[in-house]
């Protein structure tokens, strides 16, 4: 891992790792809430996306020749030491309904990969996906991998609104979006349950870096029914 | 406490504070004040703690009435206000008469951003700890959205009246002038083949017409990336993202928080508040800078504020 003066007050940590090699999401977890810990009230953002990690601390963490780079390479050396012994991601599972009423892009996504819609609905709820990373809007979750033979770029026209519960694909990630919003992702199904509520203002979103998930194919009935019932 | 109506809101005005901390790992953007010299200095003459929620008033064109008196202040950019029925430099405190009308009208070329405080604050809701409006994400400030008229703030206090205060001159920051932007290189910065990176530190560019609370887009010479796509990364406030056509994007306080173009690394905390005053067609230049330097200058601004 490597520390890098980011800014006034913030860092960036890369851990080592690529596209097709990332690091492990619960690692970044785990260097992020030893750093949460370490600062205690002077933490202002600690951030885990993929294979690097924000953290942005308050003035105070530096005034009075402190030196939070050292605390935060103290941090990074116990994760080292803990190596091994990695915690248990939370396991997540989220009905998911892929009928062609909110598969806009499935048959292209099928077709290309040279298969028939319901093969490409078993292979993608068959996957049991790591949450790489949380961002793009509130409770977006950057997830994967994607099997190989779903994988296509980003559509080259963006869509100016993606309905809420929209799954998408993109590259090896895939994703729900939790709030309508613009996008260029591939649709190709619909969640009934939410993944961000304002409400919760401690735990606003269903995910978080480092978890697993796994889709549980539903029909259009059931859809509905849970639709209804998260809408209450 | 006072009721405080909003009469004329043409562009684009909204609850701000120092928006949110501890949310981005969650995807909520950070939203707050774009300028936050010119939003402490507001509450410090409306005699408030300096980070009390105001209103961010971008472009003018915008009014209020009220239906008690009500210390005000108004600080930033200069849009030939009138208060009570007389003209209204900015950088003072004054108390709107009942019935009468604060009005804000076109920019004078003197900034893009003013705040308005009142005295003891609005009574608006917390929404993850921070009274900022985040429009895209349809939360916080006022119903999660811009002002528009006849929506009615109500003051805190019972009586939000004190002493009015005028700035000293020399505190006054003069806006409209060429703009140079210390820029810390980092993130993606050494991967930049080495004519891109002297080309950013050496050619002039300006302020597009494109910008809004999420960032600001540079018109200038295109920095070639030529590295093909690379992994999202956490993204900074202020850092310089360079989209595929090779602009220069400075991203403020409304960015996503993940952004997967690269980035040359992150402008100066207290040059962001120049650059987002500064109209389409300000010169930019930028220069490479030590963030240690930095630290000890921002460090001195909060402290001046009582926030460090």
């Amino acid at each position: 891992m490597k520390i890098e003066v980011l800014s006034e007050f913030s860092y960036l940590i890369r851990f080592p790792g690529d596209k097709t090699n990332l690091p492990e999401p619960t690692a970044l977890g785990i260097a992020a809430q030893l750093i949460r810990d370490a600062f205690d009230e002077d933490w202002v953002e600690v951030v885990p996306v993929f294979a690097d990690l924000l953290v942005t601390l308050s003035a105070n963490a530096f005034t009075d020749g402190k030196d939070p780079q050292t605390v935060i390479s103290a941090c990074l050396d116990r994760l080292e030491r803990q190596g091994g012994a990695q915690i248990e991601p939370r396991m997540i599972e989220v009905p998911a309904c892929y009928d062609e009423e909110f598969a806009d892009d499935l048959a292209e996504i099928a077709e290309k990969g040279g298969m028939t819609v319901n093969e490409a609905v078993n292979l993608h709820a068959g996957q049991t996906y790591k949450v790489y990373a949380m961002g793009f809007c509130a409770g977006f979750g950057y997830m994967g991998d994607v099997p190989d033979p779903l994988r296509q770029p980003r559509r080259s026209s963006p869509r100016t609104r993606i309905p809420v519960g929209s799954i998408a694909i993109a590259d090896f990630m895939t994703a729900v979006y939790p709030l309508a919003m613009p996008g260029g992702w591939h649709i190709i199904g619909r969640c009934p349950v939410p993944f961000f509520n304002p409400d919760d203002q401690h735990n606003p979103t269903l995910l978080r870096a480092g978890d697993l998930l796994r889709f549980q194919p539903i029909d259009k009935d059931e859809f509905h029914r849970l639709q209804a019932k998260w809408q209450q | 406490m006072a009721t405080v109506t909003i009469t004329r809101a043409d562009f684009f005005a909204s609850i701000q504070d120092l928006g949110r901390r501890r949310t981005q790992h969650m995807g909520l953007a950070q939203s707050g004040v774009a300028d936050e010299y010119s939003f402490f200095r507001a509450n410090y003459l409306a005699g408030n703690t300096v980070t009390t929620p105001v209103i961010e008033i971008i472009s003018g064109l915008f009014s209020v009435t009220t239906d008690s008196p009500v210390t005000m202040a108004l600080a930033g950019a200069d849009m030939s206000a009138r208060a009570n029925n007389a003209p209204l430099s900015p950088w003072q405190s004054f108390v709107l008469m009942p019935g009468k009308v604060l009005e804000l009208k076109n920019s004078t070329g003197d900034g893009i951003f003013s705040y308005l405080a009142v005295k003891g604050g609005f009574d608006i809701p917390l929404c993850f700890n921070s009274a900022s409006t985040v429009a895209r994400e349809n939360l916080g400030g006022h119903q999660g959205r811009k002002l528009g008229v006849g929506d009615q703030l109500t003051t805190i206090l019972e009586r939000p009246l004190c002493p009015t205060l005028a700035t000293p001159p020399d505190q006054i920051p003069q806006f409209g002038k060429p703009i140079t932007l210390r820029l810390m290189p980092g993130y993606d910065h050494d991967r930049f083949p080495e004519d891109s990176k002297a080309l950013l530190f050496s050619r002039e560019y300006t302020v597009s017409t494109k910008m809004d609370r999420t960032g600001i887009r540079l018109d200038g010479p295109p920095v070639v990336w030529g590295q093909g796509d690379i992994l999202s990364k956490p993204v900074a406030l202020g850092v310089v993202q360079i989209t595929n056509d090779g602009t220069p994007v400075v991203l403020l306080r409304e960015r996503q928080s993940t952004g997967g173009y690269p980035m040359m690394g992150v402008v100066s905390h207290l040059d962001l508040f120049k650059l987002v005053q500064a109209f389409p067609g300000t010169p930019v230049r930028f220069v490479p800078a030590d963030p240690a330097r930095l630290r000890r200058e921002l460090i001195r601004f909060y402290s001046f504020w009582g926030l460090a």
